[in-house]
């Protein structure tokens, strides 16, 4: 007994560059749904994993219908798509500086799920103090996945590249090791293996290296830095760093859906999000367009003191 | 004195021969029904268990499901086996099940006969609801309208609705954190910011999550979203661009200055090759 | 014999004697100590520095600049002064044409000993993206590679015939000068050749090695690091490859003068004029360095402001005005004064001047790399200094041997003073005219 309301129908202009990506993505949402009305038909539970389909859209699927060759249980992308990244997508990352207290669960996940083993972990937590009279915070730091990179606009082999999604990201296996790229960066966001890393969790494991997931394997002689998890979102989840801090200090999201999601799974629309709590870029009159935008630590949710028990300046990456 | 020795015993025995039944772990079930509309609903079980003061799921638990059909009838319905995750889902066909009189439906989710854990039962009832939405453009505003009705058409007043849009890691909430629903178990909901979609096209779910009803949403699509336009420069000739799309002033200036200056060594070269072929019979310095 | 066999044999090439032969093991025991550390740094990794995340760049890359700006001095001599039209300079071209012949070449290896994957060398050619400053570098080391060997070559052409005549005794060695001397008969179409090559590699060579030191210029300014953005970099290598390359001109020219008796043809007269041109360069690099080091300090941003005081009173000070005094104010006070411009102590200075050049490299990649915009944090305590390690020092004494070395396998063979045209200058040309025009 539906009450049957007149829909108006709004046609939707054509845009040029979305139409095929329209046109494969309904063949990749049938195909989708399709795959999801399989999962879905009987009762035994069955392991599910997330997978994106070629238009960027999220299903989850059988374990048992998807091809394992990566770390996380996912086939690699092609080199084409690595290079090209998610369509329809722009990456942004949110830090809240009014919830960070060095907990450094972020720092975990990342070196933990990267396998980084060296003295230089890629995801920091700076104790920063702007000037002598000014209050001091944590800052969590990673690359910016900036949209005038300065690295990728130096780089002499095309080694580090810039995807259509926003996100920057390292060949391991094209790179010359000239560092260029780290002489360039103002965020000090990179870092060398000067030599063979000493990555034991990946001893014996048969892994496929893909740009998209970095650290797995490091390569000697080559940069390395933060890859916003590309082999996270291409699972449906969200970065390591975002999911693994207890107090709800990073959001992530796509830009183009103007929507960032936090580690608790609670979603914001990123342009109030930054309108009410006057987000700013870091160092934005550089002029490297980051992605990362940060929100000023004002109505602190904890005592910067509290931090620093866990502050070392020494060490970054935590040896066994 | 006979039945008082057999009593200790017996009473003896039991606590000898069921060191099983004392080692046998208690788990915690938790039973939610789910349903989206236009599809079937289905019971999320839940099993956990706690060891070592922390809480870990109970992986690979046979759990058997029952329907109460009266006070004291309960029809045995099937099995289902824990994932992983220590989760399990049992689907109900309620369309199937609707009748005129029965409008309550309760389920028993019982863990009998494991090895590892204790025999337990947990129920969940809910009543058949059926939520309707779509969204409505009215002077040139857009609105979110829905309607809650139980399973035989009468309006639901007062139940708390929210109104969410898909977004690529967890929906996205529209206005308030939840709706009212009016004597007529409607809600109109305006939507004030432009909200973008690929395609323009938006997925929203309208959700009911209440203790009698269970977790109950309505997912449509509504092709009112801003259009998402690809602003990266990933096309355009940039500075950080790759070799396939060098700047054209880095392609028309440094190379013309390249080759004039290598078309004049090789002319040079090809000097030394004339000088070498040169050789003329006088050997005057 | 004539005044000009007289010449001839004065000016060809002689074998060392036991000074040279010393000399010359010794580069080469240095040499072969520099691969054995650099297959060490292979095998671990560039580890065996002490370069790490922060000081990312280190000797490797003072040392490659430094190899750049010394090359300088081929189109200082050979081009620039040749506008000048003066007869003065024909001893000492084909030295200056040698030692940038020879830096240009060890510039190109010294910049592949800092890669970290020196086997995806080829990756430069395959992958090579125009809009970068090392793609850029990489172009214009190799045109400048060429043409500092045509340089070489065009003029060395007579000379080599003659020497194939001169030492027609030694089989082995006539042979050789006859087949490089590419059958020179003195032609008049040969002459016409190589007149007008040499004028054209002339001017060509102007404009590509002032391209190589804004280029090697630009791979610091084109970054955003303290230190390092400056406008003003570009001229600033300009300015100071001059000066180095009139130093190590002088001090090369003064160890050959000794050791081959040259002094009837490097004279007095040759250091006095070089050491105005050094005072010269001196000088005009004393402006830019006025313009890149205390100009900051009268509004310096704080960034900035760490970074002199890093420099003029803090870690760096000894080196900085080691370098600022002892590289430029000393020699210029000396070299004002004729006295100062004698053979001797014009050598001393030079030499000065051309080690302050080295660390003056130093103080601009090293200090810079240690104030990123953010505080260093999270990495070991060793990382906040730099000081190059046993390897690095190894390997650059290695490629300076080498740079040394081929210098002197080119001298050994090579007449020095170019025979044909000192004869020609001097007027005592057998048969009283050539065929050159």
């Amino acid at each position: 007994m539906d009450d049957k309301k007149k829909k108006t129908k709004i046609s939707s202009g054509r845009r040029a560059f979305l139409k095929s990506g329209f046109l494969a993505g309904s063949a990749a949402a049938l195909t989708g749904i399709g795959l999801n009305a399989l999962a879905d038909d009987d009762n035994h539970t069955s392991d599910k994993v997330k997978v994106m389909t070629s238009d960027g859209k999220v299903v989850e699927v059988d374990s048992g219908t998807v091809e394992k060759a990566h770390s996380c249980g996912m086939k690699n992308p092609t080199r084409k798509e690595v290079r090209e990244g998610i369509p329809g997508r722009k990456f942004v990352m949110v830090v809240d500086l009014a919830r960070c207290r060095n907990a450094l669960k972020c720092q975990e996940s990342c070196n933990k799920n990267h396998y980084i083993t060296g003295h230089n972990a890629w995801l920091k937590v700076y104790n920063m103090k702007e000037s002598q009279d000014t209050a001091p915070y944590w800052m969590p730091m990673m690359c910016q996945h900036c949209d005038e990179p300065a690295c990728v606009t130096v780089c002499p082999v095309d080694a580090t590249f810039k995807r259509r999604d926003g996100i920057v990201l390292i060949d391991n296996e094209q790179c010359i090791g000239c560092r260029f790229c780290m002489a360039a960066c103002p965020y000090s966001a990179r870092v060398f293996n000067w030599n063979e890393p000493d990555q034991k969790e990946l001893v014996g494991k048969d892994i496929e290296y893909s740009p998209e997931h970095a650290g797995a394997p490091s390569v000697k002689g080559t940069v390395d830095k933060c890859d916003f998890c590309p082999h996270m979102i291409r699972m449906g989840e969200l970065p390591h760093c975002v999911s693994s801090c207890p107090n709800d200090v990073f959001l992530f999201g796509d830009a183009y859906e103007d929507t960032v999601t936090n580690g608790s799974g609670k979603s914001y629309q990123l342009s109030k999000l930054l309108k009410d709590k006057s987000g700013y870029r870091y160092m934005d009159g550089l002029g490297t367009q980051p992605s990362v935008f940060y929100l000023p630590p004002v109505d602190r949710s904890d005592k910067f003191e509290d931090g620093l028990d866990d502050y070392n300046e020494f060490q970054s990456v935590t040896k066994p | 004195m006979r039945a008082f020795i057999y009593t200790i015993i017996l009473g003896f025995c039991t606590i000898i021969l069921s060191p099983q039944l004392q080692a046998k772990e208690k788990a915690r079930l938790s039973v939610n029904y789910n349903k989206v509309m236009g599809e079937n609903g289905f019971l999320l079980i839940n099993a956990k268990y706690k060891i070592k003061k922390k809480y870990q799921p109970v992986t690979n638990l046979k759990l058997n499901i029952y329907e109460e059909i009266s006070e004291d009838s309960v029809a045995y319905k099937g099995q289902v086996i824990t994932d992983n995750s220590g989760s399990a889902k049992f689907i109900i066909n309620t369309e199937t099940v609707i009748s005129d009189k029965v409008l309550v439906f309760k389920y028993l989710v019982r863990i009998e006969d494991d090895d590892k854990f204790k025999d337990i039962e947990k129920s969940e009832s809910f009543y058949n609801v059926i939520l309707i939405a779509e969204a409505i453009e009215k002077d040139s505003v857009h609105y979110i309208s829905a309607k809650l009705t139980d399973g035989l058409g009468n309006p639901l007043e007062g139940e708390k609705l929210q109104v969410l849009l898909q977004r690529l890691f967890a929906p996205l909430s529209v206005g308030k954190s939840n709706y009212k629903t009016d004597s007529d178990g409607s809600i109109f909901v305006a939507i004030e910011d432009p909200l973008p979609g690929i395609d323009g096209m938006l997925t929203f779910e309208v959700v009911l999550d209440s203790r009698n009803y269970g977790n109950i949403k309505k997912i449509f699509n509504a092709p009112i979203g801003k259009l998402v336009t690809d602003q990266s420069t990933f096309e355009e000739r940039t500075m950080w661009s790759p070799p396939s799309k060098t700047p054209l002033f880095l392609w028309i200036f440094p190379n013309i200055v390249i080759l004039g200056i290598w078309i004049v060594i090789v002319v040079l070269i090809s000097n030394l090759f004339k000088i070498y072929k040169s050789n003329k019979q006088t050997n005057k310095l | 014999m004539t005044k000009y066999e007289e010449l001839v044999s004065e000016l060809a090439p002689r074998k060392f004697n036991k000074i040279g032969v010393v000399w010359t093991i010794g580069l080469v025991v240095v040499v072969i100590i520099g691969v054995i550390a650099y297959i060490d740094q292979i095998i671990k990794g560039q580890i065996v520095t002490n370069m790490r995340d922060y000081v990312l760049w280190g000797v490797y890359i003072s040392n490659f600049v430094f190899f750049v700006a010394i090359s300088f001095v081929g189109s200082l001599t050979a081009a620039i002064l040749r506008l000048t039209n003066k007869t003065w300079r024909t001893p000492l071209v084909r030295i200056a044409e040698i030692i940038a012949f020879s830096a240009i070449i060890m510039a190109g290896i010294t910049i592949v000993l800092d890669m970290g994957r020196p086997d995806r060398l080829l990756n430069l050619f395959l992958y090579a993206r125009l809009q970068s400053p090392i793609t850029w570098d990489v172009i214009i080391i190799s045109t400048y590679i060429a043409i500092s060997a045509l340089i070489l070559y065009f003029p060395l052409l007579p000379d080599l015939a003659i020497l194939k005549k001169h030492f027609k005794s030694n089989a082995f060695l006539s042979k050789w000068y006859g087949i490089l001397s590419l059958k020179w008969s003195g032609s008049s179409m040969q002459w016409a050749l190589q007149k007008k090559s040499i004028k054209t590699v002339a001017l060509l060579i102007i404009p590509v090695a002032l391209i190589l030191q804004t280029v090697d210029a630009w791979l610091f300014s084109t970054t955003y690091r303290i230190g390092w953005d400056s406008t003003n970099l570009g001229p600033y290598f300009i300015a100071g490859a001059m000066v180095v390359g009139v130093g190590s001109l002088i001090a090369v020219m003064f160890v050959l003068r000794k050791a081959y008796s040259l002094e009837k043809y490097i004279t007095k007269l040759h250091f006095d004029k070089l050491g105005q041109l050094l005072v010269f360069t001196c000088l005009v690099y004393l402006y830019f360095n006025i313009n890149e080091y205390l100009l900051p300090a009268f509004t310096a941003p704080k960034a900035e402001e760490i970074h002199l005081q890093e420099l003029f009173t803090g870690h760096y000070a000894p080196m900085f005005w080691f370098v600022t005094i002892g590289g430029l104010i000393i020699p210029i006070l000396i070299l004002i004064f004729p006295k100062g411009r004698k053979p001797l102590p014009l050598f001393i200075v030079a030499i000065l001047v051309v080690v302050t050049s080295w660390w003056k490299r130093y103080l601009i990649v090293v200090p810079a790399l240690l104030h990123p915009f953010l505080p260093i944090q999270g990495v070991p305590e060793s990382w906040h200094h730099y000081f190059p390690s046993l390897h690095e020092w190894a390997i650059i004494s290695g490629t300076l041997a080498m740079a040394l070395l081929i210098i002197t396998i080119l001298i050994r063979y090579l007449p020095i003073i170019p025979i044909h045209r000192t004869a020609k200058e001097m007027g005592i040309l057998p048969n009283g005219k050539s065929k050159e025009s």
